[in-house]
């Protein structure tokens, strides 16, 4: 029985790697016909037409909630502040913080409390007082603050409402955006004759990059371990799987640190999930389910452009904090929105992106678990066949390394990012131990998150400990 | 012969490991198979991009660091210099500039030159310019890349020739307005805007192109814009008239509006009446409101009630343009009648746009309304010291 049972799992194991394998290989070409249909439509050329009549800009709200940011609220403000582009908004959501965030902000920007004709258009906790600067030059400037509401969810909602644009960007003050990222992003929707509900673009890892006020003066690899793991492993995602189901308009999640939102469409379907633990991914679900219930078209589109550098994890025990987040986050989207799976009403959302995510992201953690300890089981036992053995080893590593350096070669061909060969060597060589170095531990740490789904009822939110982006200029001191 | 030789020696040695073997373990030999010549295809383009763009960048390097500042100098020149000055000026570098790659490299740097130059507010010597361009056969390898077969070549190539600014014949641009390609073809119709002599709005006609979207208004925009700075342009009402695109119509209102054309008020006029499709309306609305044609207030107000959300936030922004008692009175009284909290704001904002007596309203406003009202007429009021 135990043979048969064995016998059985190793072919299911099997099946599900060629199945990745089959997956991966089909978003990598579909990923990079996007990248070169991306290329060919937008450049710098039309990025400056479009700055250069700013009647012809849409206007973009940027929110980004700030919870005890008092190391990198400064930087991360300049450096919003800096963007070019002819008609934009900032909304720093203070989410009540117990630090010295706001009073930073109120100093360092010369920020006075005005009067504000608050409408709750989706729902969030209590917004106490809304702030402006005097001085002109920070006139794109708006600060809320509002009672903590635990959540990112909570926060965005409250600067949905205060947004005066037609569109908004999700991020965090701990990202850094590129100077020309909202005109890399806007592009896209502007070419389409279907209206765009959402655009993603490539996050990077901020760690090893050099700073001068909040602006990126030269891009690094990161130096330490984890986050260099994580530089390949955002590129895979955003380069090779988000570019290659944006190809047939099947985006699973715009990710929570950049991501551009369709207000109207927002709002329509009651703001972000304060509640969820994967408020962007379950935003995302919930707009394309709107649409399709209301018979509405609409396009989810990814730029290949990184336009976010956002600071990792920089060791083992924020990573765990982060990916059991996103692990429970996972779970609870498909308690929430099992309707979806395999429901045909739902189009690609409930026959290709939910069974996708179930089977490939969900269960993955679960499937290599089992299948590493069926491998210890017949090591044990004297099962394993060696002259296969090494085979079955070689494809599964394969799998990873082949996808990484391909999405290397991706990032490479979109713009030289890094100014010499061995920073991108060293990404390189990092993918090569990544099956072994890094992704146990993220399976691991899913696993956790899944556990604390079923068994926590109260979660907290995890903590980011930040280091900073400035080195050279401190804030000014209260 | 080599690598074949090896190819086919490995191909029958793994034949030869794995036969007898179960299906699956041929299917996996297989696979890796593939994994790894996708894995050293990637290395082989890794290295290869590195060393291109290396080669790119030291090209680029080279060029300009001999020739920025000759370049800069005559292109920056407030004088016309002789074409054969220049040519004895730019005679050492000519060997610098002779391959395809070269020009490329040289255009993006003329290209980033004028910008560079416009930025600091320095006026481009056209006639030095066209000459130094000339010497370097710039204008004629960008001619022919507009004749290549490879659409995206052609596409390059008009953006090269509209950001060095140097001009081009109308019929090379025409031969890619009826490519299939939708991109270089809405382009190519887009510039012959600006460079076509002979019948330069001919794409106006049939709404630009049945895949017209909001880019491609961004891309007119400009080359209206261009072609404005030439001359001045027809009346678009023409074009409004013949067009079955409501988005396109709605697009060449709000350019009605932007470029000024007052002889257009009294037929846009009309169409408002008629206009069924609420971009078209809102577009006709602003445009009359910008254009200050104060006959159609009356309609507006009238007509106020009838509206959907969009028409009458259009509607307040005319009247609001309009800047008359009687416009201040309705918008004050449409104030308080309101329920959306958005158009209620916009409202606001509007009555102070009229100034003192706009003031003097929202005080009254705010002495006999709502608390949220007044919150409205604070965060209207409200102005730094």
């Amino acid at each position: 029985m135990f043979d048969i049972l064995f016998s059985s799992y190793g072919y299911v194991i099997f099946f599900y790697a060629t199945a990745i394998t089959l997956i991966y290989l089909t978003l990598a070409v579909l990923g990079y016909l996007n990248i070169l249909r991306n290329r060919i439509r937008y450049t710098k050329r039309e990025e400056n037409i479009l700055k250069l009549y700013p009647e012809t800009a849409p206007g973009i709200s940027i929110v980004a909630p700030a919870f005890n940011e008092e190391i990198i609220i400064i930087d991360s403000v300049n450096a919003l502040l800096s963007l070019d582009y002819p008609t934009f908004e900032i909304i720093i959501v203070n989410d009540g913080s117990q630090d010295k965030t706001l009073d930073l902000l109120l100093k360092n920007f010369d920020l006075i409390e005005v009067p504000f004709a608050y409408v709750e258009k989706v729902i969030c906790k209590q917004v106490n007082r809304v702030f402006k600067s005097s001085n002109p030059e920070f006139d794109k400037l708006i600060i809320v603050d509002k009672v903590n509401g635990g959540t990112k969810a909570d926060a965005m909602n409250a600067g949905v409402n205060v947004a005066s644009y037609d569109y908004f960007i999700n991020t965090d003050v701990d990202c850094i955006l590129s100077p020309d990222t909202l005109t890399k992003v806007i592009l896209p929707v502007l070419d389409s004759d279907i209206p765009v509900i959402a655009v993603g673009a490539t996050m990077r890892m901020a760690n090893g990059c050099d700073f001068d006020k909040g602006r990126i003066t030269r891009v690094r690899p990161p130096k330490n371990f984890i986050t260099t793991f994580q530089e390949t492993e955002y590129l895979r995602s955003y380069l090779v799987a988000k570019m290659g189901w944006s190809m047939i308009n099947a985006i699973p999640n715009v990710s929570g640190g950049f991501g551009l939102f369709e207000k109207k469409t927002v709002i329509a379907c009651g703001g972000f999930d304060t509640n969820s633990h994967a408020e962007d991914m379950d935003m995302t679900l919930r707009m394309i389910a709107y649409k399709r219930e209301n018979n509405k078209p609409y396009r989810i589109i990814q730029t290949p452009h990184s336009c976010c550098w956002t600071e990792g994890p920089p060791n083992l025990k924020v990573l765990a904090r982060q990916r059991t987040r996103w692990g429970r986050g996972l779970m609870q989207i498909f308690f929430i929105h099992r309707k979806f799976l395999f429901n045909k009403k739902y189009g690609r959302m409930g026959l290709l992106i939910m069974p996708y995510a179930f089977f490939f992201e969900l269960l993955a953690p679960i499937i290599e678990t089992l299948g590493f300890l069926f491998l210890l089981y017949q090591l044990y036992t004297q099962q394993i066949n060696f002259n296969t053995f090494w085979l079955m080893l070689a494809y599964v590593y394969l799998i990873g390394i082949s996808i990484s350096i391909l999405t290397i070669v991706f990032d490479i061909s979109i713009k030289k990012q890094y100014r010499t060969l061995g920073e991108y060597a060293k990404l390189v060589i990092f993918s090569a131990f990544e099956a072994f170095l890094y992704h146990p531990f993220v399976v691991i740490f899913s696993l956790r998150g899944y556990w604390q789904f079923f068994t926590r009822k109260n979660f907290k939110w995890g903590k980011m400990t930040r280091k900073g982006f400035n080195t050279q200029v401190e804030n000014n001191p209260l | 012969m080599e690598l074949t030789y090896y190819l086919q020696y490995y191909f029958f040695y793994l034949e030869n490991t794995f036969t007898g073997y179960p299906m699956i373990i041929r299917w996996t030999s297989f696979l890796v198979g593939v994994l790894v010549f996708i894995f050293l295809l990637s290395v082989v383009r890794f290295l290869a991009i590195n060393w291109y763009q290396g080669k790119l960048e030291k090209k680029k390097n080279k060029i300009d660091g001999q020739s920025v500042d000759i370049i800069k100098g005559l292109i920056f020149d407030a004088e016309k210099i002789r074409q054969d000055k220049i040519e004895n000026q730019l005679a050492g570098f000519a060997r610098l500039i002779r391959s395809k790659k070269d020009k490329l490299v040289f255009t993006d740097l003329l290209i980033s030159y004028l910008q560079e130059g416009r930025q600091m507010g320095l006026v481009v010597n056209s006639e030095n310019f066209r000459s130094v361009l000339s010497f370097f056969g710039i204008p004629g390898f960008w001619e022919k890349e507009m004749m290549s077969n490879s659409s995206n070549r052609r596409r390059e190539a008009i953006r090269k020739i509209d950001d060095l600014g140097n001009g081009c014949a109308g019929s090379l641009i025409l031969r890619s307005a009826h490519h299939k390609n939708n991109g270089l073809r809405k382009q190519a119709r887009a510039a012959s805007l600006k460079y076509d002599n002979n019948d330069p709005f001919q794409f106006l006609d049939d709404s630009f192109d049945l895949d017209f979207n909001a880019l491609d208004k961004v891309l007119i925009h400009h080359f209206l814009v261009s072609r404005s700075e030439i001359g001045s342009l027809p009346l678009l009402t023409r074009w409004v008239l013949g067009s079955k695109n409501d988005l396109y119509k709605a697009f060449l209102i709000e350019e009605i509006g932007f470029f000024k054309q007052v002889d257009a008020c009294p037929i846009l006029a009309d169409l408002l009446a008629s206009a069924d499709h609420t971009q078209v309306q809102c577009a006709l609305i602003e445009t009359l409101g910008a254009l200050k044609y104060e006959y159609i207030q009356s309609f507006l107000i009238n007509n106020y009630p009838l509206m959907s959300k969009s028409v009458q936030s259009s509607s307040i922004r005319a009247i609001t343009c309009f800047g008359t008692e009687n416009g201040l009175n309705f918008l004050a009284s449409v104030f308080n009648k309101t329920f959306d909290s958005d158009l209620k704001i916009q409202l606001a904002y509007s009555i102070k746009d009229f100034g003192e007596k706009g003031q003097l309203k929202l005080d009254e406003i705010s002495a006999r309304s709502t608390e949220f009202d007044k919150r409205i007429v604070d965060q209207v009021s409200y102005q730094f010291v």
